[in-house]
């Protein structure tokens, strides 16, 4: 299985140990990705390793999103690599996934409004 | 970088044997070919093909422009693999790669169905169904597409970019 998997509070992180996503890998990366999914809220997708995406790839990640939000649940994207990137620009994919450059900007999307949720309460009380 | 379709169907090949017709090919400074074949597994060594070919030329091409014509390029091929060929492996694909000073062409030749990219159904940009970016994303990805067909067994798809 090329996955990694990492929780940071209750963020799980998918560390996908991928150089690439294509038609012919696409079936391996569905297939490793699928049961790791569960029922986890807020997901995290790092690719950090990957090089190139191509249309299948990007049919495979509306794949995960559809799942996680089926549970209620939210996925975003770090993508380092900016010609990665570039390509979900151009499918637009960015629109309706969050996508950032690291891991880190990633989880500290889920976790800021708790953060403020957790000082605003405290503030009040 | 918007793509200007050129569709041009039922084409007689002046040159017959040769993996495309149009005037780059005479002026192509440098050129280089692969034959692949219709199973998925030739899509790693077809982009590594492009890929190769472009880091090759001097002066080099942006990553930016490299990737993207990579990426048409395994559009291209996974469109001849699963369409043309309907999923029938082991089937043939020549690639040829070629650049002048003006342009990197890369042209596919393969036995498989013809396809016109205007039945191709357009992708929904909502998340709500799968398909239909492969043709968007050559399109998007290069400045000139062209599907051309020799004969019902004889067809060519071309991507164009200019340096």
């Amino acid at each position: 299985m090329d996955m990694l998997v990492q929780h940071v509070g209750d963020v799980v992180i998918l560390d996908v140990k991928r150089e690439s996503i294509d038609a012919n890998e696409v079936d391996a990366f569905k297939r490793d990705i699928t049961p790791l999914l569960g029922s986890n809220k807020k997901v995290v997708l790092d690719f950090r390793d990957m090089r190139f995406i191509d249309s299948a790839g990007i049919v495979a990640i509306l794949s995960c999103l559809r799942t996680v939000a089926s549970q209620s649940g939210e996925l975003k994207l770090s993508v380092p690599n900016e010609s990665v990137r570039s390509e979900l620009e151009i499918t637009r994919i960015h629109r309706i996934i969050d996508v950032f450059g690291s891991v880190d900007e990633a989880v500290a999307s889920f976790l800021a409004p708790s953060l403020v949720a957790s000082i605003q309460h405290q503030v009040d009380h | 970088m918007n793509a200007e379709k050129m569709r041009v169907l039922s084409e007689p090949d002046h040159r017959a044997g040769e993996p495309s017709g149009d005037a780059m090919e005479d002026s192509a400074d440098i050129s280089s070919c692969m034959n692949a074949t219709s199973s998925l597994s030739d899509l790693k060594p077809i982009r590594q093909f492009v890929l190769s070919f472009c880091n090759y030329l001097n002066p080099p091409i942006p990553d930016e422009g490299r990737y993207k014509l990579v990426l048409a390029a395994t559009e291209a091929a996974t469109n001849i693999m699963r369409h043309a060929y309907r999923g029938r492996t082991g089937q043939p694909i020549r690639v040829v790669a070629e650049a002048n000073d003006d342009a990197i062409r890369v042209v596919f030749r393969h036995h498989g169905s013809s396809f016109d990219p205007a039945n191709a159904p357009p992708p929904k940009f909502d998340g709500s169904k799968d398909g239909g970016f492969g043709v968007y994303v050559i399109e998007n990805c290069v400045d000139r597409v062209c599907y051309r067909s020799n004969s019902a067994d004889d067809n060519v798809i071309e991507l164009l970019v200019y340096r």
